[in-house]
This record gives C-alpha cells, structure tokens and sequence, in this order.
C-alpha cells in the first residue's frame, strides 16, 4: 500500500493505494494520528486506487473516523466502489462512514465558509 | 638569407613535433592535436620563407599561430570561447592583406602589420590570463605555461615591430624564443600527465580506505539491532571527512509527501531557505530550524538534486544566484557546495551534502567524484537496510500472530453440546495458521441454546484479547431471560471505548428454543443466518440490523424471530465459506450450498457439513484459501 497527499487549500487528500490489509493497515492510522499532530484540520481519504480490502483495512478507517470525529475534525470517504464499496456494505458501515460520491463534492463541503 | 638559420629552425620545429608525438602516445591529452598543426605551420612557414623571403609572410602567417593558440587554450580549458572575436576580426585582415599582396593597390606598411600583431598578441595575452583556477577544467596546464609563453610572445613582437623581419639576429636570436616557450609548453604536459596520473592513484587508494572505514562502522552499527538514526550519522560523518568538508547533512524523501526532510548532520549546516531572524540568534536553533524545516522537492539546489536525479558542484557559492542567501558575511555563509542524490535504480531516496565554509575554500573535481562514489556506496546500504527493516517488521507480525493461533484455539468449545430434539455440527479452518473466527456453543436452562458466530478484524494478539473479552462477555451475557438482540446490545456497550475500534467485530447470535421450535436471530453486522426449509426444498436468508461491535457504544440491534419445522436447517458461518474463491476468481455460491444441503441433509448434521467442506473444498481447487472458514450448523430433528 501507498499513501499519497496532496493539498487542497486547507484541505488534504490522502490517496490510498493497493492494498489495505493486516500487513500495512497502520501506516494510514499512523499517517493520520501525524497529521493531526501537526494541525491539520480537514480531510478527505480517496479509496479510488485501493485494489483490496479486508477486514483490518476496514478497522483502519474505523480508527480514522473516530479519531477525527473526536477532535471534531470534518473527514470525507470518496472513491467507494467495487470490491472496497462490497467489503463497506458487508459490514453494514456504508451510512456510518461520512461517504461521499466524488472529490469535488468532499471539497465543496470542506471547504472554509467565507 | 643564411641557409643554415633555415635548418636550424626547421631542425627546432620538427622536434618539437617528434616529442608532442611521444606525448600523445602515451596518454589521450586535450589539445595535443592543435599543437602539432601549429609546429607543423611554423615548419612550412620557415620553408616557404627560404624560398619566398618576403618581409610580411612572417607577421601574417604569426595570425594563424596565434589562432591556434587561442582555441587551444580554450579546448583545454573549457572557458569562454574568446577565439571567436579573434577568427572573425583576423581572418578580415588577412584576406584583406593576402589580396594587397597580389593586387598591390594599397602598399602593407609593414610596421602598422606589426602594430596590427602586436594587439593581437595583447588579446591573447589578456585570453589566456583571464582563465580561472577555479572554473576551468585543466586550468594547472595553462597556469604553469602562461607567464613563459606570453612573455616569450610579447618580446618577440615588440623587437620585431622595432627592428624589422630582415635582421639576421632577428632570426638567430629573437623567432627561436617563441619555439623555445613551445618547448616549455610541451614539458609542462609531461608534468601534467604524471601528477594527473599520481593524483588518480590516490584519489582510488584514499577512496578505498575511507569506503572501508565506512562499512567497519557500518558493521558495528547494524550487528545487534538495526539503528536507521545511527547508520545515517555514519554515513554523514564518513562522507564528510572523506573530502575534508566543513559540515554535510543527508536528506532523505519523505515517505507521503514530495519533501525532503533532514536525517542527519554534520557540523553546522545552514539552510538554504529563507530562515526567520529569530533563529539565526544562536548556531543551536539555527542547526534545529534546519533538522525541523522540509524542504520542498525542486526547491533549493537539495530539491533541484532529488527532482532531477544529477549531482551538483557549485565550486564558488558567490557565483551562483541559487546560494544568493548563503553568501552575505553572516551565520549563513557557504563558500563551496557539493550534493548528490542518492539513486537506487531509477528511485531517488534523498540526498547527500557536503559544505565548505570558509571563505576562499573550494570543493575540487576530486572532492566531487569522491563524494559521489561514496553516495553510491550509501544509497545501496542504505535501500539494504529499508529492505531488511521491512522484511522483520512482517516477520515480527507472524510470530505475533502464531502466538495469537495457540491462545484462540483454546477458546473454542473443546466438544459441541448434545442436544434432544436438534443436532448441532461444525466446521472452522483458519488460514495461514490463524483465525480471526470464533464460534460458541451455550447451552441454556430448559430447551434453550445459544449459537455465537463472531469475526474480529485483524490478527495477532490485539485481535486475540478482543476475541477474549468477547467470549468473557457472551459468557456471561447469554442467560434465558435475556434475547438475542439484548445480548448484542449489552456485548457492544461493554467492548466499544475498551478496544482499539480497528479491531471491531461481527457476531451473529442465534437462540434456539427446541421445545418450541422458535429461533430468535440479532445480528451485528455479520452474514446474515441462512435457513433451509425441508417442506420447500429452499434456501432463505434472514438478516437483521445493526452496526458491528466496537463502533458505536449506543448502537442498537434488531431482532428477528421465526419458527423452523423437523429437518430445517439453520446455518451461521463467516464470509470464508460464501466468498471462497477458486482458481477462476469464483465465489461459492447459495445456489450451490443449496444443493449440497438438500442432497445431503437426510444423513445428519454431521454428515452434512462434511459434505459442504467437500464441496467448498471442490470449488476452490487449488486456489489458495485467503480467508478463514467457519460453519455452525443446526439440524431440527
């Protein structure tokens, strides 16, 4: 698995790509408890490019939400389809996630009001 | 016109021929071809003078010899092309003075010729003074040359201009000075050659010493436990007493963004982009602002390194408008800068620098080619060492999880319960040695009995102790007056807040009433519980909703009831046996299960499940099993 960011304003995206399993599941926790540490304030996970998914991969998003929704910081899921949108469904989280259809639509919720 | 002066420099030029031919036989050397055409010329210069004794073939053929002079400084040196001007402000007079020769319309006043000549030998004087020790390439050859060769030049033409071509001491004494300084040129390429020679013998041993002395270190710091910090300090160290630098640093890409960030230092490095006032107060916040700060990919001449994959040599920081920060007299100085990047096939992995700081001290190409050997040598220990790390990381991850296996396995039922009026049958396979699956068997007071089929995300001990608490809680939460969905309910509000949520779980329950004939069913988040009807023939799901355990701590379950008749079977199990795949990329399916239940069902629960291991077992072939299995399966009787 690989993790990209880029930026968008205030925003970060985090890109996850390949696969999300038990082997590296804790780079995306391990990412995101850093970028909290250093202020980030706004994210979007892209799961577009994630090949495959189990169960600890699931456990790392878990990790994600709760731990930004406890700083009450916002965070959008985009890119759920295939075989991560099945494994989503499975486990019966697909409204429990804050998932949204594409990247612009996250951007345009995060972004700052003026 | 003496004949033996003719021999005797013609004798001078062809042996100066024969020992440029000795020279460039013994080793390639820049410039050595223009030479020879240059002697050449001065021995058809001094034959076509014995025969044509005309008084201004000398000074006009001395335009051409000084031309080959110009670019044959600047073929050894590399520097500024101040041949050009010459060739284009000559070669005009010349045609201009062969054409007065043929078609005397306008008479040469020999002595304006000489004027003519003797401004040029001032600008080539002034070329081949200006070649710097510092930019040029080969500049040691035209150093140790240039006083002899220019002033041997200047006198020859300044008593020529004075006393004229025609004095036989002219030829005796003054036009052999300049074969003379020709000579010297040619020693001086002889001593080139061997201290050139000399040099690239030691540059090769001190490399060998120092790349030796780098691995002994590097033995030392990754025999015990590898220490990523310790390995870098050695390798920065190593590097810059290698080239007798100030101070280096190493930088290495971040792993998620495109950013270098500051591994480790020597001396003091200071940075090379804008740094607030406050820290340059002191060398020790100066040195913290420069470990803290990334620097971006492509920005600073580090970035430009890592982006384009080529070393940089900057010889002198004052020339070149990158280091504009780094060369006003403070704390920021830098006088020299080497960086190289460190390359693993084509993956940049950082970059090694090294600085001189002292005013008027420069890297030299040596440094260079040192510096970067050795970040060859480093960047392929230290992509080992990355290798190696990871490989032992996963390698501690499948002990973890072994240990896990043998706690696990003790917490399934050792033997299911016997039942009256129901068979119970079950079959669970982990993969590669561990499961992430649990099941349990509870019988309850009167009739009742309870079926756990549970799933926990992840592997190796936290998944374990999960699995743990888990059964601690079923234990003691499944009691005949509490229902399948109240169980789920009381199991969540127990585990959420005391595990790491990414170890969540998936449990289904089933509360089996066999005087009744009544199941009750609640669900978190697992498969749903799969009912085969024997009146039918058919294979029904029934599902009920709610969140896995661990998520949310007020979650709520859904419970479903139904009633099952004699030869029903009910059947729990975990996504292994519905997703199993085969070689083609298939699931097993319902359908398939199905069949297998109605062929099979009259022989018992026992028989029953073995018969859909069979069947899974079929399906999948020799494709790996990547997921864990586990049946439970209830027959009415």
């Amino acid at each position: 698995m690989e993790l990209k960011l880029r930026k968008a304003g205030p925003i970060y995206v985090i890109d996850v790509i390949g696969e999300m399993d038990l082997y590296n599941a804790f780079k995306l926790k391990d990412l995101v408890r850093k970028m909290v540490d250093s202020n980030v304030a706004s994210f979007v996970l892209n799961l577009e490019h994630v090949s495959y998914m189990d169960s600890s991969g699931i456990g790392s998003l878990l990790y994600v939400h709760s731990e930004l929704k406890k700083k009450g910081l916002p965070l959008r899921i985009v890119g759920v389809t295939g075989s991560v949108r099945k494994v989503i469904e499975l486990t019966k989280l697909m409204e429990y996630f804050p998932i949204v259809a594409d990247l612009n639509t996250a951007l345009q919720q995060l972004k700052p009001k003026t | 016109m003496n004949l033996f002066i003719l021999w005797a420099k013609l004798f001078l030029s062809l042996s100066l021929l024969i020992l440029l031919a000795a020279l460039a036989r013994r080793r390639m050397l820049p410039g050595l071809g223009l030479l020879a055409a240059l002697f050449a010329l001065l021995a058809v210069r001094d034959v076509a003078y014995s025969v044509f004794p005309l008084p201004l073939l000398i000074p006009l053929s001395d335009i051409p010899v000084l031309a080959l002079l110009l670019v044959w400084s600047r073929v050894v040196t590399g520097a500024w092309p101040a041949d050009r001007i010459y060739l284009g402000v000559n070669g005009a007079f010349l045609a201009g003075a062969v054409l007065a020769l043929f078609f005397p319309l306008v008479t040469l006043n020999p002595f304006a010729v000489g004027l003519f000549l003797l401004a040029d030998v001032v600008y080539v004087a002034i070329s081949i003074g200006l070649v710097s020790q510092y930019t040029a390439q080969n500049a040691a050859l035209i150093f140790r040359t240039r006083f002899i060769l220019i002033s041997a030049l200047f006198i020859s033409h300044v008593i020529t201009l004075l006393y004229g071509y025609e004095g036989l001491w002219v030829h005796w004494v003054v036009l052999p000075l300049a074969y003379l300084a020709y000579g010297s040129t040619l020693l001086a390429y002889e001593r080139f050659t061997n201290e050139e020679q000399e040099k690239s013998i030691q540059f090769f041993s001190s490399n060998l010493d120092s790349t030796y002395a780098f691995m002994e270190n590097l033995g030392g710091a990754i025999t015990a436990k590898i220490d990523l910090p310790r390995v870098m300090e050695i390798i920065i160290d190593s590097a810059v007493r290698g080239i007798g630098a100030d101070a280096g640093a190493i930088l290495m890409v971040d792993e998620y963004q495109d950013v270098l960030r500051v591994r480790s230092t020597y001396g003091i490095y200071p940075p090379l982009l804008p740094v607030p006032d406050l820290a340059k107060v002191r060398t020790s916040s100066l040195k913290q602002h420069f470990r803290d700060t990334p620097i971006p990919i492509g920005a600073t001449v580090l970035g430009e390194a890592v982006k384009s994959g080529l070393s940089v040599m900057i010889r002198d920081c004052r020339e070149d408008p990158r280091m504009g920060q780094n060369v006003k007299d403070d704390i920021l100085f830098v006088s020299s800068l080497l960086a190289i990047p460190l390359v693993v096939g084509n993956r940049v992995l950082g970059v090694i620098s090294a600085l001189k700081r002292a005013e008027n001290q420069h890297f030299t190409d040596l440094d260079f080619q040192h510096l970067k050997t050795f970040a060859d040598y480093a960047s392929i220990t230290i992509d080992n060492l990355y290798t190696y790390l990871e490989v032992l990381e996963k390698r501690q991850m499948e002990k973890e999880v072994e240990i896990a296996a043998q706690i696990q396995k003790r917490l399934l039922p050792a033997e299911l319960p016997q039942l009256s009026l129901a068979s119970l049958a079950v079959h669970s396979l982990p993969a590669r040695g561990v499961s992430g699956d649990y099941y349990d068997v509870l019988p309850l007071d009167g009739d009742k009995v309870a079926l756990v089929i549970c799933d926990v995300a992840g592997k190796g001990i936290p998944a374990a102790m999960v699995m743990v608490m888990i059964r601690s809680i079923v234990h003691l939460l499944v009691t005949p007056g509490r229902d399948a969905a109240a169980t789920l309910t009381e199991i969540n509000q127990g585990i959420t807040g005391r595990i790491e949520i990414d170890h969540f779980a998936t449990i289904g329950v089933l509360i089996y009433d066999q005087g009744r004939r009544e199941a009750q069913y609640a669900n978190a988040a697992h498969l749903p519980l799969m009912v085969y009807r024997h009146r039918t023939g058919t294979l029904g799901k029934l599902d009920a909703k709610g969140l896995p355990i661990g998520v949310e701590r007020d979650a709520s379950y859904e419970l479903k009831n139904l009633h099952v008749e004699p030869g029903d079977v009910l059947v729990l199990c975990t996504d292994g046996i519905i997703e199993a795949m085969n070689a083609d990329g298939q699931q097993y399916t319902l359908g398939r299960l199905k069949a297998v239940i109605e062929k099979s069902a009259a022989a018992g629960a026992e028989k029953l499940v073995e018969a859909i291991r069979r069947d899974v077992d079929a399906h999948v072939g020799a494709a790996r099993q990547h997921d864990d299995q586990t049946l439970l399966l209830l027959q009415v009787r």
